[in-house]
């Protein structure tokens, strides 16, 4: 089954592609030089894309005391040009996979990401990671999920149904069903998407972030971010067992950032975050 | 906007809400979420508007230094409401997670209700028990401790009858399982629930009445209680009630309450949709 798995991947048969937009705001970000309008004109060229940005950088998380952003220029400029990429990526990829099944909770599945990159974004801060790849990674870091669902619908949903029966997390009843795990699969499919190493290796090590080569820090923060998310009820599995904060592999690593242990700090917003995060969802959704 | 009395209502900034709320967070351990800002800035702008308060930094002062102030903001907040099965996920984590657990461990258990106000909250500890039990097909002895400082709510607690709004969110394959419709339409606790539940008049910072609870707790339920409490009565009822658990006990608080100043004799366990406290 592995085998068969990363062949169809490796194929991208029926496996959306990185949208036009996507890929051009990407390779500009990572130039040493660029300016907001050469943004402004690759965001305008899709007028759908435009009005849902200037919604993002209307909200309150980005616009909490001021007035009313009406052009994309400005709407670039509050938003931060380190964060229009993950942004345009937020706000494209719900589109990106499209699936029309109900036994597939694929709005779940997204109010997860959303969460898990409004969480990793805010946590990043705190332990002084960057913030922006953070929110992408954590939009990404399940994208092998719906991968997985849309080759083999029926083995996906077997999966599924392990997690409950067997109250195992997800990516254990995966290996069971497939030989292989969403993150891996997330990792071969973004590599296929050319997103920067940064962002594949928690994606690829979210759930055992040890094993992460170069960005263990990065890897150990989606690991506590999505932890997180599925604490805030914003979850897509049917597990229920616990997890000791302390012991988790992410809080192992990262509590060598911190001076001080103040946990609360860090979990206390988390429904802030998952608010903010079903605004933006609903935003994408149009 | 200039209200009757010439106060520039619409002036409270985020920024300053921002403030009030770590006046809150800090005084109470309630942390305060952007919808719930959003209610007390309407709350705060009344009250300017009534002429209640002079100005911002006069409710400040009153909301540091005035209890009544503070709990007419949990009041706008509806942080005092009870009603069965509030909060789900907590019962949902209890049926699937803790009790199941319990069960196969030890042959009797016992769970409390840490200011069980008017009742809801213990009874739906024990539905939960015998919801379980039925499930796994098995007979524990599992007995439910509720206290309160309050007579009157103890009294409606005993009593066991409740409206339709206390009863909203119970399904109905429960509610005709283990309550009874009164004439008036309202539903009475059944005797079998009833008889798991032992009520106790004690306030949570009694010491020697906190003995009398037992120290072999399994599952604590203390939700949106300590808020009313000062940091030192917090940290006083905190530590009773973690003397009173067993090793391996689970700890309920509100779901934006914190517990700081007392996190070190307990781990965090992230379930999903509810963070919960366990005693080292």
């Amino acid at each position: 089954m592995r085998d068969l798995v990363i062949s169809k991947i490796e194929s991208l048969e029926n496996l959306p592609t990185l949208p036009e937009i996507v890929t051009e705001v990407m390779r500009i970000v990572q130039t040493d030089d660029f300016s907001v309008k050469e943004l402004k004109n690759i965001i305008e060229k899709d007028p759908v894309l435009t009005a849902k940005l200037l919604k993002i950088a209307n909200t309150f998380y980005y616009n909490p005391y001021g007035k009313e952003i009406t052009s994309t220029e400005r709407a670039i400029i509050q938003l931060g040009t380190k964060n229009l990429l993950p942004i345009v990526f937020g706000l494209s990829l719900i589109k990106v996979f499209t699936i029309q099944d109900d036994s597939f909770d694929v709005k779940l599945f997204w109010k997860h990401s959303y969460t898990c990159a409004h969480i990793a974004k805010r946590i990043a801060k705190y332990f002084n990671l960057p913030d922006a790849e953070a929110f992408t990674a954590g939009l990404l870091h399940d994208v092998g999920k719906i991968v997985l669902y849309m080759i083999f619908p029926k083995d996906y949903l077997k999966a599924i149904e392990l997690t409950e029966t067997e109250n195992i997390p997800m990516f254990e009843a995966e290996r069971r069903v497939f030989d292989i795990d969403h993150a891996e699969v997330g990792e071969i499919l973004l590599n296929k998407w050319h997103i920067p190493q940064l962002i594949i290796e928690p994606v690829r090590y979210h759930h055992e972030p040890d094993k992460a080569p170069s960005h263990k820090y990065f890897a150990a923060l989606i690991n506590i971010a999505n932890i997180f998310t599925r604490a805030s009820g914003q979850y897509f599995g049917k597990d229920t067992y616990g997890v000791v904060l302390e012991e988790t592999p992410g809080w192992l690593i990262l509590k060598k950032r911190i001076k001080e242990e103040d946990v609360e700090e860090l979990i206390m917003p988390i429904n802030d975050d998952v608010e903010e995060a079903i605004e933006f969802a609903n935003i994408a959704w149009g | 906007m200039l209200t009757s009395l010439g106060v520039k209502a619409m002036e409270i900034s985020y920024k300053e809400l921002d403030e009030i709320s770590k006046i809150i967070y800090r005084t109470s351990g309630l942390y305060l979420q952007k919808r719930d800002k959003d209610k007390l800035l309407k709350y705060i702008e009344k009250k300017l508007a009534e002429g209640r308060f002079r100005s911002l930094e006069h409710f400040k002062k009153e909301l540091e230094h005035s209890k009544s102030v503070l709990y007419e903001v949990f009041d706008v907040l509806t942080i005092n409401e009870t009603f069965f099965f509030r909060h789900k996920s907590h019962f949902n984590i209890l049926e699937k997670e803790i009790l199941p657990k319990l069960f196969k461990e030890k042959q009797s258990v016992k769970l409390w209700s840490a200011a069980c106000s008017t009742g809801e909250e213990p009874y739906s500890m024990a539905i939960t028990a015998l919801e379980v039990m039925e499930k796994l097909k098995i007979k524990k002895t599992v007995r439910v401790i509720a206290n309160d400082i309050s007579q009157k709510v103890l009294k409606v607690a005993q009593e066991g009858v409740y409206g339709s709004y206390a009863i909203r969110f119970v399904p109905p394959d429960i509610l005709k399982k283990y309550f009874i419709k009164q004439p008036d339409g309202k539903y009475k606790i059944s005797p079998k629930v009833k008889s798991m539940v032992r009520f106790m008049h004690l306030s949570l910072t009694d010491e020697a009445g906190m003995k009398r609870i037992g120290n072999d707790i399994d599952v604590v339920f203390c939700r949106n209680v300590l808020i009313y409490f000062d940091i030192e009565s917090r940290k006083k009822a905190l530590s009773l009630i973690h003397y009173n658990m067993n090793k391996g006990a689970y700890l309920f608080l509100g779901p934006a309450e914190s517990a700081r100043g007392l996190i070190k004799g307990l781990k965090i366990v992230l379930f999903p949709g509810a963070i919960v406290y366990c005693k080292e």
